[in-house]
């Protein structure tokens, strides 16, 4: 009789998460539909998109410190998908200027990724976070971050990059 | 045998474990339901914020719009666009930069009902032969109004095609009789926080300046606009009386203007004084030269889903690129 079967804590954490972050593509997407973007649909899709994936960013980022500081170990279980949730939307947010922007004008990316600061710096990070979800360790291991790791400098990148965005 | 009446059989009682299963689905259902909605909420409150508060705008817009509607009489009509569509009057009125009002594109739209555009005044001084004050109503009565389609692009690389009612400034000006000494026009926008909520901030400097040179001043294309569309100008388009020049960043088109003057010496600029690295005093439409934080060489038309190639001079070359021969527009950008 007291032999209940030790389930996962938190069993609805994670589905919960998962659920209530997907709320933003679909309100884009509805949006979207019903032509509710406002005069510049892209640029509003574009930034939205960029400043979701920069708080799932911080937010993945956030649960080692909050372990750290606080004890709390919940936000590890959602850790990895917090940060496969910023690549989601990163990926998002990089398709939305590449194909919608820019048309797939690639001499105009090239040249915009050279010469704009905060492009580059949203690119690269970008490309760091790639690896990354392959290996489905966003944000990476501990170790990775205390030798040095690229993402401890992701989150200011970008921020710099959603910052210069917004002020397009 | 105990007589304590009936007692279910052993195998109808529900097991304990399941019993707490149930109540744990239960607790597990609503903690699911909160969370989800919460996280959901959340991120959509922080998306609100790039968002324009469309609702609340809408109803506000109308409310800007509703104090003149009259229609303006229209003399003549040029097509100066080359045929190419007009954006929605929708667009040309909910998306705007008008810094007096707020930021974002939608906020001139929502907040510019506290301006109040008539009666306005516009004096006219510095190096003129009989500097003057008009009334805004005096000048629609006394000038023919045209309707002149016009290319507008923005320095941010997006553009529209706008139906303007205006008159040229250039016969406003003869009027006065600028002197010889007149080298340069300079243009302020009202100040007044009361009305211009924008102005508390310290964005750009108060008022708002802009100036041209007397050339590009008596240009025929450079148009002061009364209206759009046929009506008044909308506030959060630059009520009552604003400035046009088709071939050059929008930014150059000040609104709401209550003091035109004459020069000798080129004028300071709103966006020159607060980025001169960014915003040259000539500001000509170049898609050879680069904004140093974005590339000029295309426009997104609103209300299109292409980008488009920005034409140099805004395609108005053929009038007044003779204005700068000789010039080197990366130099004077």
């Amino acid at each position: 009789m007291e032999a209940r079967r030790k389930k996962s804590p938190l069993p609805w954490l994670k589905p919960a998460v998962l659920t209530g972050s997907l709320v933003p593509i679909a309100a884009i997407l509805e949006r979207a539909w019903r032509d509710d973007l406002g005069p510049d649909p892209i640029a509003q899709a574009l930034n939205q998109l960029g400043l979701i994936a920069l708080v799932f960013l911080v937010a993945a980022l956030g649960c080692t410190p909050l372990k750290t500081i606080f004890g709390w170990t919940w936000p590890m279980r959602i850790r990895r998908m917090l940060g496969l949730l910023a690549f989601f939307y990163a990926f998002l947010h990089v398709i939305t200027y590449t194909v919608l922007d820019q048309g797939l004008d690639w001499n105009a990316i090239v040249d915009d990724v050279v010469k704009r600061k905060f492009i580059f710096l949203g690119f690269s990070t970008f490309l760091l976070l790639i690896p990354l979800a392959a290996h489905r360790q966003i944000p990476p291991s501990d170790a990775s971050v205390t030798s040095g790791g690229s993402s401890s400098i992701a989150s200011p990148m970008w921020h710099q990059r959603l910052r210069s965005f917004i002020s397009l | 045998m105990s007589d304590i009446g009936n007692i279910p059989a052993r195998s109808e009682i529900t097991p304990e474990r399941v019993y707490l299963q149930r109540r744990e689905f239960i607790k597990n259902s609503l903690l699911f339901a909160a969370t989800s909605s919460g996280v959901g909420s959340t991120l959509l409150w922080l998306m609100r914020g790039l968002r324009a508060k469309d609702h609340e705008k809408k109803a506000k817009t109308a409310a800007t719009r509703a104090p003149d509607d009259t229609a303006l009489t229209i003399a003549r009509r040029y097509d100066y666009a080359s045929g190419e569509k007009n954006t929605s009057y929708n667009g040309v009125t909910n998306y705007n930069n008008f810094y007096e009002f707020g930021t974002d594109k939608g906020d001139p739209a929502a907040n510019a009902s506290t301006l109040k555009p008539r009666p306005w005044h516009v004096a006219i001084d510095g190096e003129v032969a009989h500097p003057q004050v008009f009334e805004v109503e005096q000048l629609v009565k006394s000038f023919p109004l045209e309707e002149r389609i016009y290319r507008m692009r923005c320095v941010e690389a997006w553009s529209m095609v706008i139906p303007w009612v205006s008159f040229p400034l250039g016969d406003l000006l003869k009027r006065v009789e600028p002197t010889p000494r007149a080298k340069y026009v300079a243009f302020k926008s009202l100040l007044d926080p009361q009305q211009m909520p924008g102005q508390r901030t310290d964005l750009l400097q108060w008022p708002y300046v802009e100036g041209l040179r007397i050339d590009e001043a008596m240009h025929p294309l450079t148009i002061l606009a009364v209206g759009l569309y046929g009506k008044r100008l909308p506030n959060q388009d630059g009520a009552p009386i604003r400035l046009v020049v088709p071939w050059k960043y929008g930014f150059k088109g000040i609104k709401s203007i209550v003091n035109i003057s004459l020069t000798a010496e080129q004028p300071p600029t709103s966006w020159n004084i607060a980025a001169p690295d960014e915003y040259g005093f000539y500001a000509n439409v170049n898609p050879a030269v680069d904004h140093p934080r974005w590339s000029q060489a295309t426009e997104r038309r609103i209300g299109e889903y292409h980008r488009r190639p920005t034409l140099p001079l805004n395609g108005y070359g053929d009038q007044v690129a003779s204005l700068y021969t000789g010039m080197d527009l990366r130099t004077f950008f």
